[in-house]
């Protein structure tokens, strides 16, 4: 449950990932969905309800703490850090540095550079993946609005995370590369990600999901799979309805 | 016109020292610091209080700003950065406050006099020398440091928290834990630049730290290309070079007097900073980057 003011974005709705399971979460503009990931991030805290990661109650726990635990989000309009490299995007997202402490940066130098070398070699391997291996040491505010998105998507991995959020992965990405960053999902998924995607484009979600949820004006309004979803009326009316709106 | 080059020189390097403070807070990780003045000041007074002379003095003085620092930062950690911008204003003010009406403590506006100088061994004529070649030592042990953090992870997640905090939190970075190390580091160098000035002049009193030292920071840190700690520094000297060149100005203008030479020296100070952003938006270097052919030993494929 989640009020801005007098809007209630979120009521009564709940989203499941087990491991190496692709979920998605569908439902017109404004439903919710973007809010319902922000609240599983932790960078909103919602007024009801809870959050559970392997069955213990992370509620209360900061967007960060989050994330050491396994638990990353991308973002809708993508959030690179401009003013760093490619490389340096991922780099900084590698779990538990201890190059990141004062003074083991200071007095361990060679046990730090031995880890930084240990975490580009797993950057560049990620890079490769994403397609953006020769784009490593550019500054991520050139890359296009796709290379972006498959930046979030790059960080995401390097933090190796049990559950992943994407917030419209594909929302301004070629179609070549969507079809990549399909792959990609499944990949993952195979190898024990579980993902939750948020995605308005259908193709994509039919081709990635293992089951879709359908949120409506905050609302749970069906589950189950890609078939049965787009066959529901309450499913078709509220896409229509949000268009006509 | 030794000695002046001298004096010159040091008081370049103590500036250095001090934008080489805010760099760390402000140029990697975001947080203006408005109460550079206070910082410096605490230093100072430190040092002048202290009941150790020399190095040891200094620690004391970088202790002091290190704990101020650190406080600031704690008091607003779980607030917008721009809170904590805040609060250094006021720090600065009371620092000021205190500094001219706590009498028992730093004898008001009359100052402390006698600050031992760390190269009092010297012959007296060797001691402007020796001081400089002492500040010049702390100055590059300091950027060494500096230095060695920037480019660290350190260095890397601060730059991320000043570019976008939500990003850096959901990466799992503890945004208020490094703003509060970013902070009092910056300030123990701030504090040891402030110490310094106290030996260097030997002298104190609450009209030295005004707000223009903050401003020459700010100063310092824009020219030089905030993130570089190297363009700092070469911001520093070019911001002095021309304060001091201008000094000149009076000689070849004999319609010049005090008053207007002054006032002129500081415009054109101004106009300089506003002439070198017109040109080189980003200052005069930029912030040090992680390439990949520094980290790995493959070839590009
Ligand atoms: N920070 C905010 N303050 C006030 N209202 C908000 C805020 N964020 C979202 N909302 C409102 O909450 C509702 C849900 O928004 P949300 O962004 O979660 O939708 P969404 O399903 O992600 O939509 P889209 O498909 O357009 O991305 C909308 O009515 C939106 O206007
Ligand atoms: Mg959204």
């Amino acid at each position: 449950m989640l009020r801005f003011g007098g809007v209630v974005a979120l009521d009564g709705a709940s989203l499941a990932v087990r491991p190496g399971e692709v979920v998605g979460l569908i439902g017109p503009n404004g439903a919710g969905k973007t809010t319902l990931l922000n609240v599983m991030a932790g960078l909103l805290r919602p007024q009801g309800g809870q959050v559970l990661l392997d069955g213990a109650d992370i509620t209360r726990l900061g967007p960060a703490a989050r994330a050491r635990r396994g638990l990353v989000r991308s973002f809708q309009i993508a959030r690179e850090l401009g003013r760093l490299t490619v490389l340096e995007n991922l780099l900084l997202a590698a779990p538990a540095q201890r190059g990141e402490a004062v003074w083991q940066a200071l007095l361990r130098p060679r046990l730090v550079a031995a880890e930084e070398r240990a975490n580009a070699a797993r950057a560049l391997a990620i890079l490769t993946r994403i397609g953006l291996r020769a784009k490593a040491d550019d500054l991520a505010a050139g890359l296009s609005g796709g290379q972006k998105k498959l930046l979030e998507l790059g960080r995401a991995l390097m933090l190796r995370p049990r559950v992943v959020l994407l917030d419209e992965p594909a929302a301004g990405v070629a179609p070549p590369l969507v079809q990549e960053l399909a792959r990609l999902v499944r990949e993952l998924a195979a190898e024990g990600i579980g993902f939750a995607l948020v995605e308005h484009d259908m193709a994509l979600v039919q081709q990635v999901c293992d089951r879709v949820q359908v949120l409506a004006e905050g609302r749970p309004l069906a589950a189950g799979s890609f078939a049965e979803v787009t066959a529901d009326r309450r499913v078709v009316d509220a896409y229509l309805g949000g268009m006509a709106a | 016109m030794i000695a002046y080059l001298i004096t010159i020189a040091t008081l370049v390097a103590l500036a250095s020292l001090v934008g080489l403070g805010l760099n760390l807070q402000w140029g990697l990780a975001g947080l203006a610091n408005f109460g550079i003045a206070g910082f410096y000041a605490v230093g100072a007074y430190t040092v002048a209080l202290s009941p150790v002379p020399g190095v040891p003095a200094l620690g004391l003085a970088m202790l002091a700003c290190l704990g101020l620092g650190a406080l600031l930062a704690l008091l607003t950690a779980r607030l917008e950065a721009e809170y904590l911008a805040i609060i250094t204003i006021g720090f600065a003010e009371v620092v000021r406050l205190v500094s001219l009406n706590e009498g028992w403590l730093t004898n008001g506006a009359l100052g402390l006099a006698d600050v031992p100088s760390p190269v009092g061994f010297l012959p007296a004529g060797w001691q402007p020398l020796g001081f400089l070649g002492f500040a010049l030592g702390m100055l590059l042990a300091s950027f060494a440091v500096l230095e060695v953090l920037a480019r660290s992870p350190f260095g890397r997640a601060l730059r991320a928290v000043r570019d976008d905090d939500v990003v850096a939190a959901t990466l799992g970075k503890d945004v208020g834990g490094l703003r509060v190390r970013a902070f009092a580091l910056g300030g123990a160098v701030i504090g040891l630049a402030g110490g310094l000035h106290a030996q260097f002049l030997s002298y104190i009193d609450p009209s030295q730290f005004t707000s223009i030292v903050t401003a020459y920071a700010f100063m310092a840190v824009i020219a030089g290309g905030r993130g570089s700690n190297l363009g700092l520094i070469l911001g520093a000297g070019s911001i002095f070079l021309l304060l001091e060149s201008t000094r000149f100005l009076k000689d070849v203008i004999p319609l010049l007097d005090g008053t207007r030479l002054a006032a002129l020296r500081l415009m054109l100070v101004g106009a300089g900073i506003v002439l070198l952003l017109i040109l080189r938006p980003d200052g005069l270097m930029a912030e040090p980057r992680r390439l990949s052919r520094q980290l790995s030993p493959l070839k590009e494929p």
